[in-house]
């Protein structure tokens, strides 16, 4: 633009530079930081997942050095010391007797072990080496089959015993077979000290030297807790052994049987809701009260079961209503876990599935009204078929949070030692999440690692169950 | 205009007219009473909920050793030995909640901020998932977490002494890590809800985005964020699993967060799964911690769903 | 299409006066829907007051008037339509064939089977072309052979002139056709039925002018079968196809009235009442 020739030219002030004024400068200074916080705020709640998953496989699996809990030179036969000869019996006082005990002795005795006659030289033994009949202990892998048998016979019940022979007669085991079942059932092989996952990855060298100076001669390895086997094992009392088979199952038929409850009275009170109710106080009163009961607190909901399910109803939960054969003594059971999970879980399916229904465009309900078509005809073949993706969508929701809930099980439910599978409404059971409560309790290393190993079995389940809701409520809105 | 009515058109003798008349439709009318009934399990629940809950605590109250004066003052709960004073559950509830919302509040807000203000609808598109599998997780995770992870690294930062093996901090801390998400999203849908015009009067007058986003959009959203507050208090009143795992295994009366102390969910939690007998002193006194929490978080839900109606009416 | 082109208020005068000549034409006229001093309630507002309407059978009747008028209030409620708005009531009398709809006894969904609706924006079920059609049918007769079916479906296709475009693909979804198309299909939805009436609510407004004529020559064959009530905010169209016309007007109250019920070339030509001459000759609305 030309500029005119101003009759005060002096007056006129320079005209401002865009973004030279200082205090917008500092403004702009100040906003940058402010982002970079909120952004922060961002990164550590995703860092604070990261750090959890971390947590959680950095413990299913790793070094270890392995022991077992039974010294196994004390379950083996052993050569009575009266039957070896002096010389046999010299031999082992100057092995096992310490070097400067060996010095002191013959003045507390009063003459040289040479000296002594075989009776004294045992009842040395005895006094001086600690475990005296250890010495003489034969190996197990010296041992006949037969002999191995018996020692398995002399240190496990006679149940257990008569269970094992049964599995596979013992006559038709390998001296192999002999020796791995006595590891397992008498010395109990096991873990005595962990390494994380990570630090045994990338830290192993040190991590050896480490083994080799506090646990000298012990075996060690690379040990994984998340195994199959530790999948399809039965529940033991040994970390090393146990399984979380009957817990899965449990978790598998409690979620059947919610579905089953929640998922068709969720649906139908959600259409109801939506297509149904007028503006009747009653139907004011239904929905405040289901936002109101989505944000009761689910261990509330396992007071409830308890109460109604387990002791009041307990005559139906335990089946013994129906005619079950030996049912359980209170409605701890398979049922009463289900409905109580199912109550939990209604509220949100009822809330999800109006939202979707709600989605329905209306001017498909008045092309099927116009039609002719009952209320319930134009929700049958329109509405429900158009909002089902999206109900869809909210039960896979439920379950996976029905999936993970704890609380309200723990109050309900598993609250004993459970190694039978459940096999239906009426059995006592046990669940996935209650079984990592129990191991996560207990302050060792070898049970976090197998409450981890069940972490990851349970997180799988969840997450792949989210993801999938996720992703078809994004697929959704696009398509919306 | 003279019009006669007749009642046979030639087009109503070739088609035979069908009644207008209500036939009965027994399929719709047990379909329609199907659907209510399920709306009503719904009441039947929450009858049930209030009922067990007074039910029981009226029987607790009504026990000899107990009386509703000492229920509130007394520091010390061991029903078994006659003391029933609930405090020291409601305490320790309280500073884990505390603790829990002092740091999910600004971060959970400011992430909200951040993914509605800042961040391109793409990056929304990736977070807000993230965001949401991190609700997802159950929260036995969590408290696993809470004593693998969080009780060690307390107890190296401040000393192995100072910490104890049950704390409230760690409990407190990880469940901040739980409601975060709950307080992020339920944020963001306040703040979004805001509408553009605003935004665009404060760019108008100068504004940048921060001072757009703090001064003029977080004031626009308050009942929305206070509704998220809330609903994350009332979670973090509700939670169980975490501070089951890692806050105590026993009532004790202090405000020590390093301390062991058992809070009210935690303490029905372990009462209820030991092998108790249903006519003990410890079992009905449980149904009067229930009816507590109870009324808390519904209070809380209520006052939320409240603001979150006067979020949705202004806009 | 030419034919239909050169439709315009001249020739409607011929078609109406064919109807309603002579004394003895005029007495087979039959009324088909009357509604009598009918006021219609959305809560505590009242949307319309003392409407008096007749729709003679085997006639087009347009219901014309400035937008917001009321005037598919009134039609919705030929049908029982405003049933499905929560908290509506009516006062008055609407009847079909002598028959109060509104009596007691009467269940909505019979009143609805003998009278149809076309909607303002086409609306198909997100189905199959063929199912779109098939539902109605099989709603009334659950149980019809699959070839009597296929007949039905192409019959009514045909009387909604879209078999042509659908015929080879009545598998693909109905929400895949053109606007024109849906609509037709939509009309065909309708006659599936075979109802007695049917209400068309601003069925062109949303499509192309070619699909707008191929609509309306559909109406005026039509009509051989049914009783067409068809609301319209262009006036073309009104005096295009149909044979009585009644215009609404909206009071101060916002309530909405019928101001003048005629044959259509009377109220395009000489009206009785001011308002409605302004609002035909473009001076109002």
């Amino acid at each position: 633009m030309a500029v005119s020739p101003s009759p005060f030219p002096q007056t006129l002030p320079a005209p401002p530079e865009i973004g030279a004024d200082p205090s917008v400068r500092r403004r702009q200074r100040i906003g940058a930081i402010g982002q970079a916080g909120l952004f922060l705020s961002l990164v550590i709640a995703l860092v604070a997942l990261i750090v959890l998953l971390l947590d959680v496989v950095n413990k299913i699996g790793g070094m270890a050095v392995y022991g077992y809990r039974v010294d196994p030179l004390t379950i083996v036969p052993s050569i009575p010391l009266e039957e070896l000869s002096q010389e046999e019996l010299l031999q082992i006082a100057r092995d096992f007797i310490p070097a400067e005990r060996l010095d002191e002795l013959p003045d507390e005795l009063g003459m040289t072990l040479e000296e002594l006659t075989t009776d004294d030289l045992i009842g040395v033994i005895y006094n001086e080496v600690p475990n005296p009949e250890t010495i003489t202990a034969r190996p197990l892998d010296t041992l006949a089959d037969q002999e191995l048998v018996e020692v398995l016979d002399n240190n496990i019940t006679d149940a257990r015993f008569n269970q094992l022979n049964a599995e596979k007669p013992f006559e038709s085991r390998s001296r192999e077979e002999l020796i791995e079942l006595i590891e397992e059932e008498v010395l109990l092989e096991s873990v005595v000290k962990t390494w994380p996952l990570l630090a045994s990855l990338f830290n192993r060298q040190a991590i050896e030297e480490e083994i080799q100076a506090n646990y000298p001669g012990s075996e060690y390895g690379f040990h994984w807790w998340l195994t199959p086997e530790f999948i399809i094992s039965d529940l033991t009392t040994r970390p090393e052994t146990t399984g979380v088979r009957t817990a899965i199952i449990g978790s598998v038929l409690v979620i059947f049987f919610t579905i089953l409850f929640a998922v068709p009275v969720g649906i139908a009170a959600g259409i109801y809701l939506e297509e149904f109710a007028g503006k009747s106080r009653i139907n004011t009163l239904i929905q405040t009260n289901i936002y109101n009961l989505s944000g009761v607190p689910s261990i509330i909901y396992g007071m409830l079961g308890l109460a109604i399910f387990v002791r009041a109803l307990s005559e139906f939960t335990s089946g013994a209503a129906f005619g079950i054969p030996d049912p359980p003594p209170n409605g701890r059971t398979v049922i009463s876990a289900a409905l109580t999970m199912g109550l939990l879980i209604l509220p949100l399916i009822i809330i999800n599935t109006q939202e979707a229904i709600r989605a329905v465009p209306q001017s498909l309900r008045d092309g099927s009204l116009a039609l002719g078509a009952t209320k319930w005809q134009t929700v049958r073949h329109h509405v429900l078929p158009v909002a089902m993706p999206s109900i869809l969508t909210g039960i896979i929701l439920g379950i996976s949070r029905a999936v993970g809930e704890t609380a309200p099980l723990i109050v309900v439910g598993a609250a004993a030692f459970v190694t039978t599978d459940p096999s239906g409404l009426f059995s006592t059971f046990t669940v996935l999440p209650t079984q990592i409560y129990t191991w996560a309790k207990l302050p060792f290393d070898t049970f976090r690692n197998i409450s981890a190993a069940a972490i990851v079995v349970l997180l799988v389940v969840v997450i792949l169950f989210n993801l999938t809701a996720i992703i078809m409520r994004n697929r959704l809105r696009k398509s919306l | 205009m003279a019009v006669i009515t007749q009642s046979s058109g030639a087009q109503a003798s070739a088609r035979e007219r069908i009644s207008l008349k209500k036939r009965p439709r027994p399929g719709e009318t047990i379909i329609q009473s199907l659907l209510f009934v399920s709306g009503f399990i719904s009441i039947l629940t929450t009858i049930g909920i209030v009922l067990v809950l007074v039910s029981e605590a009226l029987i607790f109250f009504a026990s000899p050793e107990v009386s509703l004066i000492e229920f509130f003052t007394d520091t010390v709960w061991a029903p078994e030995a006659g003391r029933v004073g609930i405090l020291p559950l409601v305490t320790s509830t309280l500073i884990t909640s505390v603790i829990a919302m002092i740091i999910a509040l600004p971060i959970g807000l400011s992430a909200a901020i951040f993914l509605s203000e800042y961040a391109s609808p793409r990056a929304r598109g990736y977070l807000k998932p993230i965001l949401e599998l991190l609700a997802g997780i159950p929260t036995i995770v969590y408290g696993f977490f809470a004593v693998t992870f969080m009780t060690p690294l307390l107890k190296n930062i401040f000393g192995a002494d100072v910490v104890e093996f049950y704390n409230m901090a760690s409990a407190g801390l990880v469940m901040s890590v739980m409601i975060v998400p709950i307080v992020a999203s339920m944020s963001e849908d306040a703040l979004s809800a805001v509408p553009r015009a605003l935004r665009e009067g404060s760019y108008g007058l100068g504004a940048t985005r921060l001072e757009t986003s703090l001064k003029i959009v977080v004031p626009a959203a308050a009942s929305g964020i206070a509704a998220a507050l809330i609903v994350g208090i009332s979670r973090a009143f509700g939670e169980t699993m975490i501070v089951a795992l890692a806050a105590g295994a026993g009532p004790n009366f202090t405000f020590n967060p390093f301390q062991a102390a058992e809070t009210m969910t935690g303490h029905i939690a372990r009462i209820s799964s030991g092998d108790l007998s249903f006519d003990s002193l410890d079992y009905i006194s449980i149904f009067s911690i229930g009816l507590l929490l109870f009324i808390m978080t519904l209070t809380l839900n209520m006052i939320s769903r409240w603001f979150v109606r006067r979020y949705r009416e202004v806009y | 299409m030419t034919q239909i082109r050169s439709l315009s208020i001249q020739s409607v005068k011929a078609v109406a006066k064919d109807g309603i000549a002579g004394g003895e034409t005029q007495a087979i006229l039959e009324t088909k829907i009357h509604a009598e001093n009918l006021c219609m309630y959305y809560g505590s507002f009242r949307a319309l007051v003392d409407v008096n309407f007749r729709a003679y059978a085997n006639k087009i009747t347009a219901i014309i008037g400035p937008s917001g008028c009321g005037k598919s209030t009134l039609l919705r409620t030929f049908n029982r339509m405003n049933d499905t708005v929560a908290d509506t009531r009516i006062e008055g009398q609407v009847t079909l064939d002598g028959e109060d709809i509104y009596a007691p006894d009467v269940d909505p969904v019979a009143v609805r089977r003998r009278v149809g609706m076309v909607f303002q924006k086409p609306n198909p079920f997100p189905k199959s072309i063929y199912d779109n059609i098939a539902f109605g049918i099989k709603l009334y007769n659950p149980r019809m052979p699959k070839s009597e079916l296929d007949a039905r479906v192409e019959a009514a296709l045909r009387g909604a002139a879209v078999w042509d475009d659908v015929k080879d693909k009545l598998k693909q979804p109905g929400t895949a056709l053109s606007g024109g198309q849906q609509q037709r299909l939509c009309i065909a939805r309708a006659i599936a039925v075979e109802p007695e009436v049917i209400l068309m609510d601003e069925p062109c407004s949303s499509l192309d002018p070619i699909s707008t004529l191929k609509i309306e020559e559909l109406m005026v064959e039509l009509k051989r079968d049914y009783t067409i009530i068809i609301v319209t905010h262009n006036m073309q169209q009104a005096a295009r196809v149909s044979d009585y016309t009644a215009m609404m007007m909206m009071r101060e109250d916002r309530a909405g009235e019928v101001i003048e019920f005629d044959e259509t070339e009377t109220i395009f030509t000489k009206p009785k009442d001011k308002r409605t001459e302004d609002y035909v000759t473009g001076r109002f609305g």
